[in-house]
């Protein structure tokens, strides 16, 4: 971890971890709850849902969450999908940035804009006619929807992030590969992706997160429920004859889980792949 | 090897893994596929799940899919299937979505197949049920899941409060609004602290008014729109009077919970602490499961100097246009609504409300050892019922309208004549548009 | 930037490091005309049409027409979308920092911290609607407990019109808040601690490094947020739809939210399709607003690089 300035007075460090601690307190609360209500009995939710920790734990939603709809199913569809996706926006992805990154050809500034401005398009924009290209492809109900986008860059976000670390790479290291004979595939394999690591997890990451949450996507393109993903399955706790709170929340939390842990142990890497500096088209 | 690249090896094994998912040669080949869709809480899928095995073990040439959507994106999901002609053969549409969508010609004509099959016939039916499959007189689907509106009240309040029974004073006629009022403030407690504890009437919020609003308003000899949908009459004097009734009975009675009060589940009939509310026969399974600590059982809704009027509705099930299997597909949709079925799941299980005048009057439905004990209530309410005025442009004036009686159920006004004359300018003028601008 | 090849002419074109480019930026532009230019085109056709999925007919502008003078909702979809944006958006990125500053301070147990901040963005939405009904819940929710013991009445939160718009712009805080709060995070770990250094021998004090060192080299990282926060919260969609639907009154009606009506309630395609286009258009202007106007706030060490 880099050193950073430090406040030398141990009342101001006193304060600095008292802000914090409340700060995490607030932001935890709600993620506290919903592990909470889901160690709740049903008739305790319904009775007494103003109080926060359960009077008596109940582990047994987790296993009727779990057990009320094929999940792991929809767990191993929902690890395909993302690992897919993953894999493939960042091979994609990199490949992208690095022709933005490292070479100068027409348009290629007019380009880089569009990418950016893909960034602000409302998805409803789309939405219809995404969708009935799909369908023409005779598509619908298959993972290709879901996992073909990320072979064609995975997202302007997250070349634009990858673009940012490239130029951060001294162009060098690029020059001297050349004149060892390197082409630029190789450059691009050899010496900028073994640079890379932190910017692709941060994308790897992302990517996954975004996968792993996406529902619209899922819900639009999969018909049969054996290729649903957790995400659908969480919606179809909620119904209109009274929802069970607590095996919604039951199976939220093993939705989160992987995430929340994902990100606990990846988030080294998280940091030092988010460079910012020369925003924009420099 | 690189670092980016032992990065991704790990990713790459796993997807190499899982690869195979997905594989599998299909054992239903050569079978005429029908593709079913249809939304619930789980119990209700494993259901239907069940009844698609049933048929499929019976059918030996025939093989229903069946596709579980969750359902808050049932619309949405539907549409899309619609539009781009990838829709199931079979699919159930709440009846608030069935006007739109009948209209846009997206639904088969059961007229003849109806009238070929001689085990079908409409007599068999409460007229509502079938009244609500019809499009320009052609049937259009089958109902389930149907029934009237009711009270649910929680036996043990009304007992403690030293009320008569409501089931018994509907009996003998004595079941009014001013009644209804009564009880309900009677049930009414504050606590220690002043804050309320007990509610006696859960009035719903704004999006769910319109069950007990039906009933007051037709009760008190009002109605929401014209004959043809052209203009709203709820500005008119038996609806005002319905909509300042319910309206007071949250803000000037203060027997009824606000919004506030009543978030978060606090107080629900569940909880205990609500006298009543109004549902369909729906709600019982997850009540008979959840309810313990209290008796509990159903009544009419209160009738008013125009009668006992409620609302019914149901869900349509409903046959794609454009399938290719239709008589397989009436088949399938004969045996989802078959008796057998129907006694299955409504009276055996008393899931919900039978579409068989003959069934609903059986003793068998009639009679239950499990609560809601008075099974009458729901074959009156059906008989006592109407439809709701829901057309193609249903959901664009009732939110219109919601946005106005807002204010009144909000407390932000206490006049119900403002609030509803202003309503009826909002809501004529969508009912005068051009639909689809 | 790197300096221009000179041009050599009548070299190979696979020898040209201008066709490599082009060629590596590829998947990204064939994917963007399938699956971006083309359906926004046909998108931009379609909001000159009344389409109601089964018939189609062309009418001009009527559509954009009948937005900007006959409907009276897209002016206060349009109007609670602003207000929301300049609510959530400053005070978003200021929490952000300050959380991002205090996680800086080398505190201990760094990871924790950060995976508490992060937690919320985690959150499915079907959960956190949940939670935010229970901690906005107007007579016994977290909030308004809280302001009671301080000794205020809290509002409605999600039933006063009023107050709706304000509970709107506190939930942002929590499920954005996490994911900026990272990026301020990695910007200020990429300040040299040499210039902090040179600032203390100059004689500074905290506020003053802050101000002179820290804000102007994290005035890219500031800006690239206050872009992707006003793109966002222009699109905010899921909380509103899945917990006031729009009301009360109205108060919760974002733009995006009555487009999706538009379009799957009540099938007005065509309305719709130019409803996205106005939110484009509009986001275009604020975006290259900012980009024009950042050069004169945004520091970017080094220069031109």
């Amino acid at each position: 971890m880099k050193k950073t300035y430090r406040h030398g007075h141990p009342a101001a460090r006193t304060i600095v971890y008292a802000l914090l601690i409340i700060g995490a307190i607030m932001f935890t609360i709600p993620f506290v709850w919903t592990i909470a209500t889901s160690l709740k009995s049903g008739e305790e939710f319904a009775t007494d849902p103003s109080r926060i920790l359960p009077k008596h734990v109940v582990w047994d939603n987790y296993h009727k969450a779990w057990t009320a709809l094929p999940f792991s199913r929809f767990m191993l569809n929902t690890v395909f999908i993302t690992a897919i996706t993953t894999l493939a926006s960042v091979v994609s992805g990199s490949i992208v940035a690095y022709g933005f990154s490292r070479f100068q050809f027409k348009a290629r500034n007019f380009l880089f804009y569009t990418m950016l401005a893909t960034m602000m398009l409302p998805g409803q924009v789309t939405q219809i006619p995404v969708f009935m290209i799909w369908r023409e492809l005779h598509a619908i109900d298959t993972y290709y929807p879901l996992i073909i986008p990320a072979f064609f860059g995975g997202g302007a976000f997250n070349i634009f992030l990858m673009r940012q670390f490239f130029l951060s790479i001294p162009k060098e290291l690029d020059e001297a590969a050349m004149i060892d004979g390197a082409g630029y595939v190789r450059i691009w394999w050899q010496v900028l992706m073994p640079l890379s690591g932190p910017v692709l997890a941060t994308v790897a990451l992302f990517s996954f997160l975004g996968q792993w949450d996406n529902f619209e996507g899922p819900l639009i393109y999969l018909n049969s429920p054996e290729k649903y993903t957790v995400s659908i399955g969480l919606r179809m706790f909620q119904d209109s004859f009274g929802t069970n709170f607590e095996q919604v929340m039951a199976a939220s939390v093993i939705h989160i889980l992987p995430t929340v842990i994902l990100f606990f142990i990846a988030q080294r890497y998280f940091l030092r792949g988010i460079s910012l500096s020369g925003l924009g088209g420099r | 090897m690189s670092n980016g690249l032992r990065n991704i090896c790990p990713w790459l094994a796993l997807t190499t893994v899982f690869v195979g998912v997905g594989c599998a040669t299909d054992p239903n080949a050569g079978k005429i596929p029908i593709r079913y869709m249809a939304w619930g809480n789980p119990e209700q899928m494993a259901l239907e799940e069940h009844l698609c095995d049933e048929f499929n073990a019976k059918n030996p040439n025939i093989h229903v899919t069946f596709f579980k959507v969750p359902a808050a994106e049932y619309g949405l999901k539907m549409m899309l299937m619609l539009a781009s002609h990838t829709a199931p053969d079979v699919m159930r549409v709440d009846h608030y979505n069935f006007p739109s969508l009948v209209k846009k010609g997206y639904f088969y004509d059961l007229t003849e197949l109806a009238a070929k099959d001689k085990t079908f016939s409409r007599d068999d039916f409460f007229p509502q049920a079938i009244e609500e499959c019809l499009y320009q007189g052609k049937l259009y689907g089958l109902n389930v899941l149907f029934g009237g509106d009711l009270i649910y009240y929680n036996k043990t309040m009304f007992k403690a409060a030293g009320l008569k029974d409501p089931a018994e004073m509907a009996k003998r006629g004595e079941w009014t609004w001013d009644k209804f009022r009564e009880c309900a403030i009677k049930m009414t407690k504050k606590g220690p602290d002043g804050r309320p504890v007990q509610f006696g009437f859960g009035a719903p919020s704004s999006s769910a008014t319109f069950p007990v609003l039906a009933s007051a308003i037709w009760g008190y000899g009002g109605d929401m729109l014209d004959k043809d949908f052209k203009h709203a009459v709820f500005d008119q004097p038996g609806a005002v009077k319905a909509f300042q009734m319910i309206a007071d009975f949250r803000w000037k009675d203060h027997c009824s919970p606000t919004q506030a009060q009543g978030e978060n589940s606090l107080f629900t009939f569940e909880s205990g602490k609500l006298g009543m509310v109004f549902d369909f026969m729906g709600m019982s399974p997850r009540f008979r499961k959840v309810i313990h600590k209290f008796e509990w059982d159903v009544c009419p809704v209160p009738k008013g100097p125009f009668g006992n009027t409620t609302l019914c509705k149901g869900n349509q099930l409903v046959m794609y246009a454009e399938t290719k299997h239709p008589a397989e597909a009436w088949k399938f949709e004969r045996f989802i609504t078959s008796e057998t079925t129907e006694n299955e799941l409504y009276v055996k299980l008393r899931r919900c409300f039978p579409t068989r005048k003959a069934m609903a009057y059986s003793p068998d439905y009639l009679k239950s050892t499990l609560p809601p004990f008075n099974n009458w209530v729901f074959v009156d309410a059906v008989e006592h019922s109407r439809p709701l005025p829901i057309n193609d442009r249903w959901s664009e004036w009732t939110t219109a309208f919601n946005s106005e009686i807002d204010n009144l159920i909000a407390g932000r006004e206490r006049d119900a004549k403002v609030v509803l004359s202003r309503a009826k300018v909002k809501v004529d003028k969508v009912l005068a548009d051009e639909a689809g601008f | 930037m790197a300096v221009t090849q000179p041009r050599r002419n009548r070299r190979k074109l696979t020898h040209e490091p201008g066709f490599w480019g082009f060629l590596f930026i590829c998947p990204w532009l064939i994917g963007f005309l399938c699956f971006t230019a083309a359906p926004m085109l046909t998108s931009l056709w379609l909001s000159f049409q009344k389409y109601d999925l089964v018939s189609i007919k062309y009418v001009g502008v009527e559509n954009y027409r009948r937005l900007f003078f006959e409907d009276p909702l897209f002016w206060k979809a349009l109007k609670n979308t602003i207000f929301y944006a300049v609510v959530s958006v400053p005070m978003g990125i200021t929490c952000s920092l300050a959380i991002a500053l205090l996680l800086n301070q080398n505190v201990r147990g760094q990871k924790i911290y950060r995976t508490c901040f992060y937690l919320p963005s985690l959150v499915p939405a079907v959960a956190a609607s949940l939670v935010w009904q229970w901690v906005f819940n107007a007579d016994n929710g977290v909030l308004n407990t809280m302001l009671r013991m301080v000794g205020i009445t809290g509002p409605q939160w999600l039933q006063d019109e009023r107050a709706t718009p304000w509970a709107f712009a506190i939930m942002s805080l929590w499920g954005v808040g996490g994911a900026r709060m990272v990026i301020f995070l990695a910007g200020l770990q990429g300040i040299s601690d040499s210039y902090y250094e040179a600032a203390r021998i100059d004689g500074a004090n905290a506020w003053q490094c802050f101000r002179a060192v820290t804000l102007p080299l994290l005035s890219p990282v500031m800006f690239f947020n206050l872009i992707l926060g006003i793109i966002g919260s222009f699109q905010i969609f899921t909380s509103a739809y899945v917990m006031t639907g729009g009301g009360p009154n109205h108060a919760s009606l974002y733009y995006a939210l009555y487009l999706f009506q538009n379009a799957f309630e009540y099938f007005k395609l065509g309305k719709a399709s130019a409803m996205a286009w106005v939110l484009f258009a509009i986001l275009l202007v604020l975006t290259m607003i900012q980009f024009r106007t950042s050069k004169k706030w945004v520091y970017y060490e080094g220069g031109d690089k």
